[in-house]
């Protein structure tokens, strides 16, 4: 499903990347001898961007459509989320809500079927 | 005054905990990016050239799906966004040094290193404020590469099927949840997750960015209705 991208427009994404990034890292260190203060409306707007943006691109890919699971999403990835999000919420660690997510998904997929099943 | 070799020499020690705390986040990104398919080359080149993980791993992931060139280059400056506030909050303390020190110190300037030499700052205004950051900086830049590194080598040996690569969800959902503070920013949150999903049959992955702006867009309004007229 993931095909290995060009390397040429791998690069070429490092480079802008690094370019705008550092551009970002240097913006106010270079210019605030010009300006006096932040202008407040850039640090109110900027409050939010992290929320907004790592949410946006969180969300999507526990909602995997699936018409033969019940109620229409993939279980496996739909508790990984659930689960993700309270181990995210108590420990706000990255490392800690991979492995339980990733121990999650793992689980209702591939262990949970077996468990079923023998059910009578 | 003190010189500044001895302050950036505090700030690399200081930094401890926060260099032990970035090696699993620095090797999880460095695994994913060859899982996506990157080459190691890539992949270290993307993690040693930006020292942004949020945004290396909406880039690469961007990539992999083949989304235009442009989208992912603009995603990942929307995603790095935030390094903005870090820049603004610590200029002041950097105005009395060259430009080009101002560059040396800008250019691995991090959430962590911003958020701990503020700090330290506030408790003992004497320090050489530049190099102290550039320490603590630095340091966590060698850990972020050297980690990296360590996932990169280790991702070309897992097998496939692990799926490994939802890892990517997880560190945002993860990143997500430490940015919601207060009622304004969990809106924010809470209403980019629900535009992402709504809008995702959006080409090249604009419903990334169409959800980021209505997300900034709800949490100024909640903290304009909030009450205080900032």
């Amino acid at each position: 499903m993931t095909a290995t991208p060009s390397p040429v427009r791998v690069w070429l994404a490092v480079a802008l990347i690094a370019v705008i990034t550092f551009a970002l890292r240097f913006s106010f260190i270079f210019a605030l001898g010009r300006f006096e203060t932040v202008p407040p409306w850039i640090d109110r707007t900027l409050r939010f961007v992290p929320a907004a943006v790592m949410t946006a691109l969180a969300v999507p890919a526990f909602l995997v459509a699936d018409p033969t699971a019940v109620g229409g999403f993939s279980h496996a990835e739909l508790a990984a989320g659930l689960v993700g999000a309270l181990v995210a919420r108590r420990t706000e660690d990255v490392a800690a809500t991979v492995l339980v997510g990733m121990a999650t998904l793992w689980f209702v997929r591939f262990v949970l079927p077996h468990v079923v099943a023998l059910i009578p | 005054m003190h010189r500044p070799p001895a302050d950036f020499s505090s700030g690399v020690r200081d930094a401890l905990p926060l260099q032990v705390g970035l090696v699993p986040y620095g090797f999880i990104v460095g695994l994913t990016a060859v899982r996506l398919g990157l080459t190691p080359p890539e992949a270290f080149g993307f993690a040693a050239a930006t020292f942004a993980g949020a945004a290396q791993l909406a880039a690469m992931n961007l990539l992999a799906a083949h989304v235009p060139l442009l989208v992912v280059v603009f995603t990942a400056a929307v995603v790095n966004l935030r390094v903005l506030m870090y820049s603004a909050s610590i200029a002041p303390y950097l105005q009395s040094y060259r430009f080009r020190e101002k560059a040396l110190f800008a250019s691995v300037l991090v959430g962590m290193s911003y958020a701990h030499s503020i700090a330290e700052f506030q408790r003992d205004d004497s320090l050489d404020h530049g190099w102290y950051v550039f320490g603590v900086s630095l340091s966590l830049y060698v850990v972020w590469v050297g980690s990296g590194l360590a996932g990169i080598a280790l991702g070309g040996r897992i097998p496939d099927g692990l799926d490994l690569t939802f890892a990517v969800p997880l560190v945002f959902l993860a990143l997500a949840f430490s940015s919601f503070r207060d009622r304004p920013t969990i809106a924010a949150g809470l209403s980019g997750g629900a535009v992402a999903v709504l809008s995702s049959s959006l080409p090249m992955r604009l419903n990334l960015v169409v959800a980021g702006l209505f997300g900034v867009g709800v949490g100024l309004l909640i903290d304009r209705l909030g009450g205080d007229p900032a």
